[in-house]
């Protein structure tokens, strides 16, 4: 396990991603994008 | 290949593409997962099913680097034996919407796509992944925490009640 931050720069989406209100607080939550290929 | 799709993908590969809040899990954790989820020491000969890190910045590129070293430790062998592959993303493209959440099945799954227009608003939304986490299996679940969260969702009734009685079994 790594104690190491990701420096990148925190993007905010837009637009509400679904009409649901908790999805709408969620994305306005700073976030970072992993992406894995797996078999 | 600009719009691959799931019949014709090109030199696209299927991924999990994950937005994370990195106050609460970070990259490194995520690398774990991902290093523990798949077996490293051989790949896949197409590249739709490759292993692979896609990563997004040269600080995950380093974090992924370290992480296939560890992992080559634990297994004992060298690095270089790790067939999996680091490589930068290039273009991500969101699957068709019925790949998405494919846990969401059933009576439920018409009611949910009427929720979400599209693909991508499905993919993203924080409530069916979690729905779709929840109804699937294989993975350590909360789920007394979940149900008493479920209200917080605004979902229609007609699947609370689904989801409460599938996991409640």
């Amino acid at each position: 396990m790594f104690n190491t931050r990701i420096k990148e720069e925190l993007v905010t989406e837009s637009a509400p991603v679904s009409s649901l209100s908790f999805d709408e607080k969620i994305a306005k939550t700073p976030y970072e994008t992993a992406t894995f290929g797996m078999g | 290949m600009e719009k691959p799709t799931y019949y014709a993908m090109g030199d696209h590969t299927e991924v999990i593409s994950i937005d994370f809040d990195p106050d609460l899990i970070s990259y490194s954790e995520l690398l774990d997962y991902f290093w523990q989820g798949h077996r490293c020491e051989r790949n896949n000969s197409s590249t739709q099913y490759q292993n692979a890190v896609f990563y997004r910045n040269d600080e995950q590129k380093k974090l992924a680097e370290q992480a296939l070293k560890n992992r080559a430790d634990t297994l004992g062998i060298k690095p270089e034996k790790v067939a999996t592959k680091i490589i930068p993303v290039k273009t991500f493209t969101y699957a068709e919407k019925y790949h998405q959440k494919y846990a969401i099945r059933g009576d439920i799954r018409e009611t949910i796509d009427s929720l979400f227009p599209d693909a991508k608003s499905l993919a993203d939304s924080t409530v069916a992944t979690r729905l779709n986490a929840y109804l699937g299996d294989g993975i350590d679940q909360d789920t007394e925490k979940f149900l008493s969260e479920l209200s917080d969702y605004a979902l229609p009734q007609s699947i609370v009640d689904e989801v409460r009685g599938r996991l409640e079994r």
